[in-house]
């Protein structure tokens, strides 16, 4: 096995670990194939803060699962330890850490790539939100037919949609076995539901969907209960 | 000389069964190897292989209520203590209601109706407080939420009431 040359903190709830409020963090070691050495260490040692983000880190039944940094593997982490469920084979739309080293690299090769900002999982499906080309995108991979493709909008664009509000894309930030939640941003909603001249003025006189708050400024969500 | 053109015959033959079983064989032999090197790229447990290249050129419609039995529109209550700055970062769902993290490390509570409820730690330096929040996880067996604070490089434990 090759050199160590990367490692990266995550952090996990306790009762995945067995270990105490304050030793929770995981250690994750990487040679240089990307592969995985070892896994839960107390972190007496902050030497490396750690680089996560929810988006690439997420719940799914009694466990975590995780991308490996620009990685191609999603791996799912429980009380029995981590294991590979995902390979993704990215192919010439791989985004890599020397890719993000000065602007000019970045610039280039996200017009060339696939640059994953989060994922979101239920028991049907994958979902990730990404820069695909430079252009946010939602792809989508259904596990019982194991079919991977972009989620196409109505409008331009790419997200889930509503059959009563298709110009409102939806990129999931939130699942479970049971609800899968999307956040819509307040303009857009109200631009959408109310179109016209009088914009979200209009609102005031058909709160009903809106609800009582009457105030402008935060987003909306759509929470779908699953089949 | 007839037994010779036979025994030709039956040469010819079996040389041309052991080229064909040498071609087969050699075939085999390429399509465990390929086979094998196609193998090794995927950890082994793997559950599902993604072509990103395929994925990314097929296209298709989906509508939430291709997915879902019901949908609720949910506004999350605007009032001066809660506005969510810069966008929603993350999302998670606790029996007491939504949790919602903006990008300014703000963490609100609301109710499933989308009524605020209360703001979940405070910035600082201080014991109980963050200097920011990277990521936070609610933990349905010790009813906890866990915060991630980045920056003052500790993890930190909340009830749903916020202490």
């Amino acid at each position: 096995m090759a050199s160590l040359n990367q490692r990266i903190y995550l952090y996990m709830p306790p009762e995945l670990t067995g270990m105490e409020a304050d030793t929770v963090f995981m250690l994750a070691e990487y040679d240089t194939a990307g592969m995985l050495v070892n896994s839960f260490l107390p972190a007496v040692r902050p030497a490396m803060m750690p680089y996560i983000t929810s988006g690439k880190f997420w719940n799914y039944g009694s466990g975590l699962r995780f991308r490996e940094p620009f990685g191609d593997t999603i791996y799912h982490l429980d009380k029995t330890g981590m294991r590979p469920v995902y390979l993704l084979k990215q192919g010439g739309l791989r985004f890599d850490r020397q890719d993000m080293l000065t602007p000019e690299t970045y610039r280039e090769k996200r017009m060339h790539a696939v640059e994953f900002t989060g994922f979101v999982e239920t028991l049907e499906y994958l979902f990730a939100r990404c820069l695909l080309r430079g252009k946010d995108c939602l792809l989508a991979y259904r596990k019982p037919s194991r079919e991977g493709f972009v989620v196409k909008a109505t409008e331009p664009g790419s997200g889930l949609v509503l059959s009563n509000l298709p110009g409102i894309l939806l990129r999931p930030v939130f699942a479970n076995d049971s609800l899968i939640i999307c956040p819509l941003e307040p303009e857009e909603y109200m631009n959408t539901v109310y179109p016209g001249p009088a914009g979200s003025s209009g609102r005031s006189n058909q709160s009903g969907q809106y609800g009582s708050t009457g105030q402008p400024g935060n987003p909306v969500l759509a929470l779908g209960k699953l089949r | 000389m007839h037994s010779g053109s036979l025994r030709n015959v039956w040469l010819n033959e079996y040389t041309l069964d052991m080229k064909t079983s040498n071609k087969t064989f050699t075939l085999l032999v390429l399509t465990l190897l390929f086979h094998s090197c196609m193998q090794r790229e995927a950890p082994p447990g793997v559950e599902y292989t993604i072509d990103l290249e395929a994925t990314v050129l097929r296209e298709e419609k989906l509508f939430l209520e291709d997915i879902t039995r019901e949908i609720l529109i949910v506004p999350l209550e605007a009032r001066p203590e809660c506005m969510i700055s810069r966008g929603i970062r993350q999302i998670a769902l606790t029996p007491e209601g939504i949790l919602v993290l903006d990008r300014e490390s703000n963490l609100f509570l609301f109710d499933t109706t989308g009524n605020y409820i209360r703001k979940i730690g405070n910035p600082g330096k201080g014991p109980g407080e963050f200097m920011g929040i990277a990521a936070f996880s609610w933990s349905e067996e010790n009813r906890l939420i866990y915060v991630l604070d980045n920056r003052g490089r500790k993890l930190m434990a909340f009830d749903p009431e916020g202490e």
